[in-house]
């Protein structure tokens, strides 16, 4: 992908932007690259942490979003604990992840027509590649994950796969944990529990109140 | 020693055993452990990526109980620890965040009550030599590596457990118990955690890497404090035996299952059934699965 640094990148709010979520005061870095050296996730992403930080010190949102790196991000917090300018990249990540997360559903009109359009593009993903983008695997592990929360309280194993394998279109995903989740119990019964659930509930809601947002 | 005791989702379930034993373990050392009446998921991952006062709130709504009942709250997985002592820490220090989380919770909690992992109660509030004078069943000769996983040292500076590249917590008590900590180098290297759903083959790169190193230092066995490491290296050492065509047959056992063996008990006192790698033949192997006098 082509990029260039102008003035108009460099002058753009994304910096402020980030800085004002994650609390964080980007141009500290000075990108030794001990982050990218203790990622464990490092190998796996198409670019390195110092280098998505570089790109937000520059302005470069589409380069800082676009690829997978803040969705591979494990927030172990290896490279907060490390930097040598004490500088909280696990957070960093996070801002980056809120501020993609706000564009994407400021793109559709609903919160159900965001879960749609994840649906659509992670089946388009399947069909193509066979394999869904980490991108929106991970939105859709997110969003039934929150879904069962809030509709249960709590994690349920077998509610969270059979709702992210039909969601996602990776219909086998896991499936070859299944034998021994079943022969060993591991699986807890979605039994729900009325005071759990309204607990539960009334938080969600109460969310996307104050924030003005349907999640 | 009373305590709020928030279990965390996957104790109930997919991890019952940790649940299991923690419960055999406290029993015997006295200490009181308070299950949380109607408590929430912490949210974990998928709430941080998606709204921060959302990723607040939750787990602080598993506080509120022990503030009013004027107790510390202890955790069991080190992901729903670390989640609930940062939310925490967050609602104590950051007014603005507090008055949101109030509003959100229905309650006015300050973020006054104390968050800890069992293993720091276990040193703090039990000791050494209290859980020592519980051992009847000492196990000698067991070589454990244990592998703390990344969160549980990562924390803000200042509120700690231990130091956090090279640990110690968790060696002292397998030390208390008989057995042999192995040193290595991998103590807090991160599993990749939910990639096992959502990216796998990381998981299965991390788990190999883990494993490896574990089996060379000697090690008979791993012990671990979390249970998404635990399913990383026990119900994914098949695949990533398969996918790197090597063989580990390593068991992986939380920490407080050893605890149990040490004191005596059976195996389905502490869960061992659950495993998915074998533990039986290597604990046939050093006879710890004889029957102790006054074990259970």
């Amino acid at each position: 992908m082509k990029w260039e640094i102008t003035d108009k990148s460099l002058e753009s709010d994304f910096v402020e932007r980030v800085e004002q979520i994650s609390g964080e005061d980007i141009s500290s870095c000075y990108q030794c690259g001990n982050c990218a050296a203790g990622c464990p996730i490092c190998a796996d992403m198409e670019e390195s942490p110092t280098q998505v930080i570089r790109y937000v010190q520059l302005g470069l949102k589409e380069q800082a979003l676009s690829n997978d790196t803040i969705w591979l991000c494990a927030s172990c917090q290896t490279c907060t604990t490390r930097c040598p300018l004490k500088v909280d990249l696990a957070k960093i990540m996070d801002a980056l992840r809120l501020i993609s997360y706000k564009e994407d559903l400021q793109k559709t009109t609903t919160g159900r027509s965001f879960m749609k359009d994840l649906l659509m593009r992670a089946g388009q993903g399947v069909a193509k590649t066979l394999e869904v983008d980490i991108k929106t695997s991970l939105r859709v592990f997110s969003q039934v994950f929150l879904k069962t929360i809030r509709d249960y309280g709590r994690m349920s194993e077998m509610n969270l796969i059979a709702n992210y394998n039909i969601n996602s279109g990776n219909l086998l995903s896991n499936m070859d944990n299944a034998p021994a989740f079943l022969l060993k119990g591991k699986l807890a019964l979605s039994g729900g529990d009325k005071k759990r659930i309204a607990k539960a509930r009334r938080i969600f809601e109460k969310v996307e109140e104050i924030e003005g947002i349907k999640l | 020693m009373k305590y709020a005791y928030y279990p965390g989702c996957s104790l109930h379930s997919s991890a019952e055993e940790y649940g299991r034993s923690i419960d055999a373990v406290s029993e015997k050392l006295g200490m009181d452990l308070k299950e949380v009446p109607d408590w929430l998921c912490c949210g974990a991952t998928p709430a941080h990526i998606t709204n921060h006062l959302l990723s607040v709130a939750l787990p602080v709504s598993n506080c509120t109980w022990a503030g009013k009942k004027k107790m510390d709250l202890v955790t069991t997985c080190a992901f729903c620890f670390h989640r609930t002592k940062v939310a925490n820490l967050e609602v104590r220090n950051d007014e603005k965040i507090r008055s949101k989380v109030q509003k959100v919770i229905g309650e006015k909690y300050d973020g006054s009550v104390d968050v800890y992992h069992i293993l720091e109660v276990l040193k703090k509030d039990v000791g050494q030599e209290n859980i020592k004078a519980k051992i009847k069943r000492p196990l000698k000769g067991l070589k454990v590596v244990n592998y703390y996983g990344c969160l549980l040292t990562r924390l803000p500076e200042g509120v700690r457990i231990d130091k956090v590249e090279n640990p110690t917590i968790m060696e002292e008590l397998t030390e208390t118990m008989g057995a042999e900590p192995v040193d290595w180098s991998a103590k807090t290297e991160c599993c990749g955690g939910s990639m096992a759903v959502t990216h796998k083959k990381t998981v299965l790169r991390l788990a190999n890497e883990l494993l490896e190193l574990a089996k060379n230092t000697g090690a008979d066995c791993i012990s671990v404090a979390c249970p998404m490491c635990q399913s990383n290296l026990d119900l994914c050492q098949g695949a990533t035996e398969r996918k790197y065509k090597t063989e580990f047959d390593i068991p992986v056992f939380y920490f407080t299952q050893l605890m149990g063996l040490a004191f005596g008990m059976d195996g389905k006192d502490v869960g061992l059934e659950k495993l998915i790698v074998d533990p039986f033949p290597l604990l046939q192997k050093k006879g710890f699965l004889n029957t102790v006098d006054g074990g259970s």
